[in-house]
């Protein structure tokens, strides 16, 4: 009775401890299982970062959105190009879906700011020769001042609220401006500046260079 | 005793999985949340700065840092120190323009920017001096033809 009772205890200890190991290990894998999920689920919100960003940063644009207006007419109003522009840049306005209709008066003000600035600089402080020849500034400046014109004419795929009305307006002041600063410091003539809309930016560069000598 | 060693020994190996793995879960929580903040454009020129580059003659450069710092609502009444150096890049604006405007013989054009120069040297402080070296560099580039224009590319940044 003694032996069947040893063995009875003996038996019974050994299902308890082999329950409780296989417990144990579920619990083990379990666990293993969820952080490994959560890590996975954490990674692809890794790789999602930016669009997250971007989205947020797209919400936040449509809450301003009135604030952001009202500072950009303001700028338009005074054709205060580079202000326009750098208000863009700085509250990352450009190439949002949010501000989609002011896309051409933003890629404008851009380009126009590349003409000013190459300019002035080339005028104020010259040229690093080890880096760029006068030429290549030429042709530099003539590629944005031929990207101000482009972006003026309305292509088919535009939405006209892009280029009409008020930002129109505002567009061919940016096309003035950038002509005054090319007759100004180049040099270039009025019958010159006409037919810069049908060079290519190889002879604007050269008649950049040519200016610059006349 | 050693089924018990065995198994102490599974639970420190578990452990330390799970240890790492935990680690691992933050790092990329973490970074997930770093990523996935907006980001403000935070760039801020002091006034030194701007100051540095006029008087090294880097107009364009001391220019965009204050657009930069306008853009961003850093304007004179944040810091009277801004006052002066702002009014010299607001000098030099205008009489770029003005330069333009009286080359191409555009007289209403030169006299709406003449004013803003005017008004630009008032508020140039202990800085007025600067206006006479920013007509000079603008005004010599009209020069340019005489002197030829590759010399335009001397000049070192």
């Amino acid at each position: 009775m003694r032996a069947y009772e040893q063995d009875f205890e003996s038996t019974k200890s050994e299902v308890l401890e082999n329950t409780s190991r296989l417990g144990r290990r579920t619990v083990r894998i379990a666990v293993t299982a969820v952080l490994v999920a959560l890590c996975a689920v954490a990674f692809v919100l890794c790789l999602m970062g930016d669009d997250i960003r971007y989205a947020r940063q797209e919400k936040q644009i449509v809450r301003d959105r009135a604030v952001h207006e009202s500072q950009l007419h303001d700028y338009m109003d005074r054709t205060d190009i580079l202000g326009l522009y750098e208000y863009a840049s700085s509250h990352r306005l450009t190439y949002t879906e949010a501000m989609r209709e002011y896309d051409k008066v933003f890629s404008a003000s851009m380009y126009y700011r590349y003409v000013y600035e190459y300019t002035m600089e080339l005028m104020t402080e010259g040229v690093n020769e080890r880096y760029e020849s006068v030429g290549q500034r030429c042709e530099s400046i003539a590629k944005s001042a031929l990207s101000v014109y482009e972006t003026r004419t309305p292509q088919t795929y535009d939405k006209p609220e892009t280029y009409e009305g008020e930002k129109g307006e505002y567009l061919d002041r940016v096309v003035s401006q950038t002509e005054l600063i090319l007759r100004g410091y180049f040099h270039l003539t009025e019958e010159e500046t006409t037919g810069i809309p049908e060079m290519t930016h190889s002879r604007l560069a050269v008649l950049l260079e040519e200016g610059l000598a006349r | 005793m050693k089924r018990q060693k065995t198994s102490g020994k599974r639970f420190s190996l578990f452990g330390l999985l799970v240890t790492l793995l935990s680690f691992l879960l933050v790092a990329l929580l973490v970074t997930a949340a770093v990523r996935s903040r907006p980001r403000s454009y935070e760039y801020k020129a002091e006034p030194s700065a701007i100051l540095y580059d006029l008087q090294k003659g880097r107009y364009v450069s001391a220019l965009d840092s204050v657009r930069g710092n306008r853009a961003m609502g850093i304007d004179e009444t944040v810091n009277a120190d801004y006052a002066a150096p702002y009014a010299a890049c607001d000098y030099f604006e205008a009489c770029s323009y003005y330069e333009a405007c009286r080359r191409t013989g555009d007289a209403a054009g030169a006299s709406v920017y003449e004013a803003k120069m005017n008004a630009a040297y008032e508020n140039m402080g202990t800085l007025q001096f600067m206006a006479q070296e920013i007509r000079d560099a603008l005004e010599q580039t009209g020069r340019a033809g005489e002197d030829g224009a590759a010399e335009m590319g001397t000049g070192e940044k």
